[in-house]
């Protein structure tokens, strides 16, 4: 792009040169059908031709600088476009990690009733969640062990326990650092969904991941 | 008994009439019969309260107030049948010539007379009870308190007619505590035994679960999450300091208090490893005692210290199980359905009680600590958290039959079953609070 620029200018400035060559020429037989009667002091030829020559000088001088200006700006305007392509790829970077983490909070790991035994569900599900924690190595979790309202609020505590637990075991069974993972049982204290059918209850009975 | 009744609480406690131990025999003897407390089905003594005659001052709803909260009290423990006082049909009665045969046609076997003098900020109240239909005097007491205090000296004349029936001192100046969702979070409540006169002891805008109170009442531990993951608190019930004794990781949960009050059994659950500790009141460590790769939970101890029952799901399903502390065996006490949580030792040592799920609901079981047949005694809801009054003569327990969860009252053998909680919200997990010397 540049170079074609380049090549455009000098044309013009041929162009120009080769006119203005042409134009001094005519001028010149005009000038010596006069010289044949008048004979013009040498001198003031000099003059004229340094004249020309700085005036040559002058506009070639001018062409590079509009032509300077002109990469200037075609340089910014290229810069600009570049920081936008990066300004939607970085946002859209951050809308991916931010799916991903809601991916991972809201895909819960559910167990069986007063069980803490990971599925076979389960563990595909935390062979997910392990990949995530190693594409963001420097992502740390809390997994909050729940279950569902019935049987004592004692029980359920030691057993949502168990369930945060074991989800992160298995994590760390896939190699992902012990110390990024952290837990805590809310027993039959906070259900996702409040209701008294077995259909709640699935949804209670959950290991659930919150990404710090 | 002269002695425990002189309590600070009262101003003055006299005897007006000094008993007449020999002359009480004969009846103790025939009440004891009458109060087979251990019985399933104890036959109710039927007994009579008119209002407490007003004999100087101005404030006659009083008489009335205080023979029906007197009412309230006996009727609560199930062992009496009130007796409306408007059957009477003999004539206005003097104060000094009660008309005993009138009484006994209303069908009461027992009548209190009641009558009483303002004296200024202070209530003179006499009251007497009568067997009928001889008219023998078996009790009599006075009581000088502040007029705004007039239900301790009911509460006490309750203890006395209870003491005098079965030989056992009754629960009518104690307290429960429980936790109530009024305020939208979980915080530690207390009332008196029957319910009345709550009180939040806790506003920590998280969730409190399982107040204990320590033997002495003065303490109560708890499971908080106050500071972010459940740990166990010590929390004063004069002053309400709450105070973190185990917040090691994963859950502390489910305080019980040793029955000297020094230490505590608190399960902490962490990374596939459970244990029950006994811990010093500073939350140090004093031994191990229960450890497993499942879950141990929901300590409590036989009153002699000797024992723990705890529930287990080392078979599978949570059952509740014995500890022998000083030969460390441990034996599988429930056998019956496949869920029973939240044992509770009785007082005198002889029963255990706790919730096990039946028909698909919960409900309370008593059991023998050496085993054998389990009495179920709750039939509609879900019905949970049992625990015995300081007598052993009551349980509370929370059930939702009802709809929302509240508490509830019942005879140990399962009569008599009452709600005891109308409150905003729902209540769970009562706890009956000790008698406190002096009451």
């Amino acid at each position: 792009m540049k170079t074609k620029q380049t090549g455009l200018g000098t044309m013009v400035i041929l162009l120009f040169l080769s006119s203005l060559f042409l134009f001094s020429c005519g001028k010149k037989e005009i000038k010596s059908e006069e010289v044949a009667v008048k004979q013009p002091p040498p001198v003031e030829d000099e003059a004229e031709k340094a004249k020309q020559r700085a005036r040559l000088r002058e506009q070639q001088e001018l062409a590079e600088k509009e032509m300077r200006e002109r990469a200037l700006k075609e340089q910014e305007a290229q810069r600009l476009r570049e920081e936008e392509a990066r300004k939607r790829e970085e946002e859209a970077r951050r809308q991916k990690d931010a799916a991903a983490k809601a991916q991972i909070e809201s895909e819960d790991i559910l167990f069986d009733y007063d069980q803490y035994l990971l599925s076979k569900e389960a563990k595909e599900l935390l062979s997910q969640k392990a990949q995530w924690f190693k594409a963001y190595p420097s992502a740390k979790a809390v997994i909050e062990g729940h279950c569902d309202e019935r049987g004592s609020a004692e029980y359920n505590l030691a057993l949502g326990q168990k369930r945060a637990d074991a989800a992160m075991q298995y994590l760390v069974s896939l190699g992902i650092e012990v110390g990024r993972i952290s837990t805590i049982s809310y027993g039959k204290e906070k259900p996702l969904d409040p209701g008294h059918t077995e259909a709640a209850w699935r949804k209670n009975r959950r290991a659930h991941f919150v990404i710090k | 008994m002269t002695k425990k009744l002189a309590s600070p609480f009262v101003v003055g406690v006299l005897l007006i009439l000094s008993g007449l131990f020999s002359c009480l025999f004969p009846f103790l003897l025939e009440a004891k019969v009458y109060l087979d407390i251990d019985s399933p089905s104890v036959k109710r003594i039927a007994i009579v309260i008119p209002d407490f005659k007003n004999q100087g001052g101005t404030d006659n709803s009083l008489g009335t107030e205080a023979a029906a909260l007197l009412m309230h009290d006996l009727d609560f423990t199930g062992y009496f049948k009130i007796i409306d006082p408007r059957g009477f049909l003999g004539r206005p009665e003097e104060s000094d010539k009660i008309d005993f045969n009138a009484w006994s046609l209303t069908g009461a076997e027992l009548l209190v007379k009641g009558s009483y003098q303002i004296e200024g900020s202070q209530w003179r109240l006499q009251l007497r009870l009568f067997e009928l239909p001889l008219g023998r005097q078996v009790l009599g007491k006075e009581f000088i308190v502040a007029a705004k205090e007039y239900k301790r000296p009911i509460h006490r004349f309750a203890e006395e007619i209870l003491f005098l029936l079965t030989g056992e001192r009754g629960f009518f100046n104690t307290k429960i505590a429980f936790i109530s969702t009024g305020t939208g979070k979980k915080e530690i409540y207390t009332s008196d035994f029957d319910g009345n006169n709550f009180q939040r002891l806790t506003q920590h805008n998280s969730i409190n679960l399982t107040p204990r109170w320590s033997p002495r009442g003065n303490e109560i531990a708890f499971t908080s999450y106050k500071d972010g993951a459940p740990s166990v608190y010590l929390l004063q019930v004069q002053g309400l300091q709450a105070n973190k004794i185990s917040g090691r990781p994963g859950v502390n949960i489910t305080p019980a208090w040793f029955p000297d009050g020094e230490s505590l059994a608190v399960a902490i659950n962490h990374q596939g490893s459970s244990e029950i500790l006994q811990l010093n009141r500073s939350g140090v460590v004093i031994r191990k005692l229960t450890q497993s790769w499942g879950i141990d939970v929901s300590p409590s101890w036989s009153p002699d210290g000797k024992h723990l029952a705890f529930v287990s799901n080392r078979s599978g399903s949570p059952q509740i199980y014995i500890l022998n502390i000083a030969s460390g065996e441990t034996r599988r006490l429930t056998y019956q359905g496949n869920y029973n949580v939240g044992p509770v030792w009785s007082p005198k040592g002889n029963l255990i009680a706790y919730a096990g799920r039946a028909d698909g609901q919960f409900h309370i079981f008593t059991i023998s600590p050496g085993g054998g047949d389990a009495q179920r005694l709750t039939t509609t809801g879900n019905n949970e958290s049992p625990d015995f009054s300081p007598d052993g003569r009551m349980i509370i327990f929370s059930s939702n039959r009802q709809g929302k969860s509240a508490i509830y009252a019942m005879n140990a053998n399962g009569a008599n079953q009452r709600r005891i909680t109308f409150l905003a919200g729902e209540q769970f997990s009562p706890a009956w609070g000790p008698r406190k010397n002096g009451d």
